[in-house]
């Protein structure tokens, strides 16, 4: 019977961490109407394992994008409705950020995955 | 009796007969469609006709992968996910990897692709050369490939101090002018649809302007 019980709390923990894997697949992080004033920083504000993200600028604005602490991962858009984005081999545990490149307010897109 | 199984035989075989030229008529007209929807088709140019940099054969030289590895640990060739992204949202404009191709740009250790997008657009890819570091992308807005795409590294750490841009245009376009942030102008000459422009990062370039044959 403990047997029987053990294999069952097992299972459950695999299925869990499974579906903590799957879920942690991919997410849209900044979007409706996700603001940065001109020059500002955005971030996700928690560490994810991070293989690739992508970012656009909404309504007429430049958007960066990049994995903090990660160098050389900001990449720029150089004109709006332009979508920017990174992919690595290697998985990263930090956190996207989104960055105001315009001399405009507006309104951003991110995805990691 | 055999006045009265006539008519039926000749109305069996007039049956027949009708039944099998209706059959032939209605596969002509299924099979003529078709041929003119084929030439039509034929005849339609394709949107990426202006990007005769996508039907080059020479190898991307990009290993397409479906695993990564979790940790630092640097590939020692380009990659990128064989599969969309899993997001729908981020997979509705994102470069389709078996379009990618190999463009030329002319700065020393960067490598840069053409690819179509999954939002009937057209993408740039960039790797620096560096091990550890990814390949980054642009893709022009939904449906407007005649836009082109551009993508600025502004921190790129091989090249230090400098702002590297890098795009695709469509054929036509001859020139790209950017414009730093003093105000003066670069050109850039365009080749095999792509182009590649770096300067110093405090230029700030503003603006990049493609400009036609």
């Amino acid at each position: 019977m403990r047997k029987i019980r053990t294999l069952l709390v097992l299972a459950a923990l695999i299925c869990f961490s499974a579906f903590g894997v799957a879920s942690a697949q991919a997410e849209e992080w900044a979007g409706n109407g996700y603001h940065l004033e001109p020059g500002q920083n955005g971030f996700l504000n928690r560490k994810v394992w991070i293989y690739a993200y992508d970012g656009e600028g909404l309504g007429g604005v430049l958007v960066c994008t990049g994995i903090r602490g990660l160098e050389g991962s900001e990449i720029c858009s150089t004109s709006t409705e332009e979508i920017v984005g990174k992919t690595y081999l290697a998985e990263y545990y930090s956190e996207p950020y989104l960055h105001n490149h315009s001399t405009k307010g507006g309104d951003f897109r991110g995805w990691w995955y | 009796m055999l006045g009265h199984r006539a008519p039926i035989l000749t109305r069996r075989r007039f049956a027949l007969v009708f039944g099998m030229v209706a059959t032939a008529g209605i596969l002509s007209f299924i099979l003529l469609s078709n041929s003119a929807g084929s030439a039509a088709k034929a005849n339609t140019p394709s949107p990426y006709a202006a990007y005769p940099a996508l039907n080059s054969t020479e190898p991307s030289g990009i290993a397409l992968i479906a695993q990564h590895v979790r940790g630092p640990g640097g590939p020692t060739e380009p990659t990128f996910p064989a599969e969309l992204p899993p997001e729908p949202e981020a997979a509705a404009n994102f470069p389709i990897a078996s379009s990618i191709r190999r463009v030329t740009v002319g700065v020393p250790g960067v490598s840069a692709w053409i690819a179509k997008s999954t939002a009937s657009g057209v993408c740039v890819l960039v790797w620096d050369g560096l091990a550890k570091d990814g390949i980054g992308f642009a893709c022009s807005p939904a449906g407007r490939i005649d836009h082109g795409a551009t993508l600025e590294l502004p921190e790129d750490p091989s090249l230090p101090g400098k702002v590297l841009r890098v795009g695709v245009v469509p054929s036509g376009t001859a020139a790209v002018t950017t414009t730093l942030a003093d105000g003066s102008t670069e050109s850039t000459p365009v080749t095999g649809n792509a182009w590649a422009h770096v300067t110093d990062a405090n230029q700030g370039p503003v603006s990049t302007t493609a400009v036609g044959d």
